[in-house]
């Protein structure tokens, strides 16, 4: 089921989720080569309705769906037109809680992991969108592990990328704070890990977790591996919506400023602004408008994937503030945050409240 | 690019940014004057008000109410280059005149009122701050004009290192706020005036970017170029449907698809929905179709305009195809773009003699 076991995508009828895991366990623990896929996402509607309308507009595609007990099942089946290629196999897809956040899973090969199973959420962006986690918020995903497993966790890749210099790809094995303390990472992102949760020497589970929402399980308990893991990064993930969440100015004309504190002052000078500006022009299906660029910075940036506009002004030395426009999506907003986070700085996002002032406040 | 369309592709940046600083700095009073709001059931800060005398160069820039006993008109002088401080003191005199005559300035509940007591505030480039300074002083010294409303001239410029506006009395004018009605804790005089020492203000983004959201624009007339990105990024969009965006994902660009636009409706809806209270002229937006269809992103026919989106869109690579990226060229920012495909074929325009968009 889902690629677990046989390999293939046959109907088993109802199963619950719990036989899903205990076929995951099976499969990932007897064969040293197999991985679970997992893709986490965000669907403030049903996401079963969603892919289904997004791939109906596609032409060589077919989906077909089943409920589950507490999962949806999805059979994909596409021709990639350039190459003629057929790709086919199925996921399963759950819901955490009563969130708009939903995780998919396949035992596939990374070719329909990536072709098929991503593939399907990326035609249905905005609807559906990908978020990020930033460096920090790896960490503390990894630091929330260890308290509640009282576990050590070793990391044995770590990709990081610099802004300045070319990425790395280590393959020491080391304890993970040491990849988040790393001396590029000034100037630079953790991108993705392999590690592994153990606790004197017995394995709880080794996995993968990459910045935009790709984990895999490739031992262990894959039970444990959802709880913890999954779970910690649904925590992450749950803040940052908060903060991104229907801050569009159509409901109310009131104004949501989104700001980004970065820990250092990566804001002082003209070319610190024009590195910024780049950073956001260089957003995919977007254009940008530079009312100011020095000294202070102000950019208007309009996203062609659903029309969403926001400005973004900075405001200080290390920070900048996003204000959705008429039209703001999580998509939109989740974009511009990634990109500032990856081509210029990463920082913690907090919503700003209105200032109440005095007339001494202005005084210089 | 010829040697007179660069100094045109300047000449337009350099209003479009000039346009841009005004509404800052208006923006950043709207904050300070925020202050009474609290304190007056009626306070109202107006950034469209009427204007007294068509025939003037100069309108107010914006207008604070804050009882029927007291109220500022105000007026943001430009760091210009068409115009020499005495002939801009003689716009101002015109201005200072007309509104000195009784000027009804707006409060919240809609209604339009003159209070007993009226100031004016004018601000000032540090850049010719002192001499135009002197000038008023010399006038008014001499009663032409004669006013009533004291002249609180505030000189501005920016603190390059803080990135801050930087707003200080300009002292060679001894005329100050007569601020009887305004509560003692929240004093002008007391700060940026004579008993506080003339200190300096400094307004930075945090402090003018929420009223700058809300309204990009005020009462003079905005330079083409400003208007048009203004509508490319946020209203144009909203006239495009879901499934427009859907055939932009696969790469089903429609270039001969284009965005009527109702110039009347346009406005209204502007000045209703998205800068709310606003007084966009309609004959703003006309310009500024025009000046797109000069650019080539936009039509006319008959008196009616269609805006060429997807002009735009098709030079930005909207599929997500690694192999197909390097087809397309990094987008130019919107203004710049807008500013030097204007200055093109506007200035081809003149010298071949050519009349319609066909001829491009």
């Amino acid at each position: 089921m889902h690629g677990f076991v046989d390999g293939s995508a046959l109907d088993f009828g109802k199963k619950s989720w719990e036989d899903l895991e205990e076929l995951i366990s099976q499969q990932i623990n007897q064969n040293a080569r197999d991985k679970a896929r997992y893709k986490t996402i965000i669907s403030p509607d049903h996401p079963i309705d969603v892919i289904k309308d997004a791939v109906e507009h596609q032409s060589q595609s077919e989906i077909t769906t089943t409920e589950e007990e507490g999962f949806y099942g999805v059979n994909l089946s596409r021709t990639i037109k350039r190459s003629d290629r057929n790709i086919e196999g199925s996921f399963a897809l759950y819901q955490h809680k009563d969130s708009p956040i939903w995780t998919a899973v396949t035992g596939y090969s990374p070719d329909f992991f990536n072709r098929g199973l991503c593939w399907v959420f990326s035609q249905a962006e905005p609807n559906i969108s990908d978020f990020f986690v930033d460096s920090n918020e790896l960490k503390r995903v990894l630091r929330r592990i260890e308290e509640k497993l009282s576990a050590e966790i070793l990391v044995s890749k770590a990709v990081v990328y610099s802004r300045s210099e070319e990425g790395t790809i280590s393959f020491r094995t080391r304890p993970y704070k040491a990849v988040f303390s790393d001396e590029q990472l000034q100037n630079g992102y953790v991108d993705k890990l392999n590690f592994s949760v153990r606790r004197q020497g017995d394995e709880f589970f080794s996995g993968f977790i990459s910045r935009e929402g790709v984990t895999k399980v490739e031992s262990g308990d894959p039970q444990m591996f959802r709880r913890y893991l999954l779970g910690a990064f649904v925590e992450t993930v749950t803040e940052k919506l908060e903060i991104l969440s229907q801050r569009d100015r159509d409901s109310s004309n009131d104004i949501s400023e989104i700001e980004v504190e970065f820990e250092s002052e990566v804001l002082n000078s003209p070319s610190d602004n024009k590195q910024l500006i780049e950073a956001l022009s260089n957003l995919k299906k977007s254009t940008v408008t530079v009312y100011h660029d020095n000294p202070y910075a102000h950019v208007s940036l309009v996203d062609f994937v659903d029309g969403s506009n926001c400005d973004i002004y900075v405001t200080g030395s290390n920070s900048v503030s996003i204000v959705p426009g008429h039209k703001g999506s999580v998509n939109s907003l989740m974009r511009v945050a990634n990109q500032v986070s990856k081509e210029f700085q990463e920082g913690g996002l907090t919503l700003r409240d209105a200032p109440d002032y005095s007339l001494t406040d202005f005084v210089a | 690019m010829s040697q007179s369309s660069t100094s045109c592709v300047d000449r337009h940046h350099h209003e479009f940014r000039t346009y841009n600083d005004s509404v800052d700095v208006i923006s950043g009073w709207e904050t300070v004057f925020g202050v009474y709001d609290s304190y007056f059931s009626k306070y109202y800060f107006d950034r469209f008000p009427t204007t007294p005398n068509d025939s003037l160069e100069y309108t107010p820039d914006f207008t604070v109410y804050f009882n029927d006993q007291y109220g500022i008109t105000a007026k943001i002088l430009p760091i210009t280059l068409k115009e020499k401080p005495p002939q801009i003191a003689e716009y101002l005199f015109e201005m200072l005149s007309d509104c000195d005559s009784g000027y009804p300035i707006e409060r919240s509940d809609g209604n339009e009122v003159t209070p007993q007591k009226m100031d004016s505030v004018v601000f000032v480039p540090d850049s010719y701050s002192s001499q135009f300074g002197n000038t008023l002083d010399t006038r008014f010294g001499r009663g032409d004009p004669d006013l009533d409303s004291n002249v609180i001239l505030i000189r501005y410029g920016m603190d390059e290192e803080r990135a801050n506006y930087i707003f200080q009395r300009e002292t060679s004018l001894e005329e100050e706020f007569r601020e009887d009605e305004l509560p003692n804790e929240e004093s002008l005089n007391d700060t940026i005036g004579p008993k506080g020492g003339y200190q300096s203000y400094k307004l930075g983004t945090r402090e003018f970017l929420r009223p700058k959201t809300k309204k990009p624009i005020y009462n003079s007339p905005p330079p083409e170029s400003y208007l048009a990105t203004y509508l490319w990024m946020k209203e144009f969009p909203t006239k495009l449907a879901q499934g427009d965006f859907l055939d932009w994902k696969k790469g089903q660009i429609n270039k001969k698809k284009q965005i009527s636009i109702d110039c009347q409706q346009l406005a209204k809806k502007l000045n209703k929905q998205s800068i709310v209270d606003g007084d966009l002229q309609t004959e703003w937006i006309i310009q500024t179709l025009e000046y797109l269809c000069t650019t080539g992103y936009a039509e006319c026919s008959n008196g009616s305009y269609s805006v060429m989106y997807t002009g735009l869109v098709r030079d930005i690579d909207m599929s997500d195809d690694k192999d197909r990226s390097n087809e397309y060229q990094r987008a130019t920012e919107l203004a710049i773009k807008l500013i030097r495909r204007y200055c093109r074929f506007g200035e081809e325009a003149d010298q071949s003699g050519q009349v319609s968009l066909e001829d491009f």
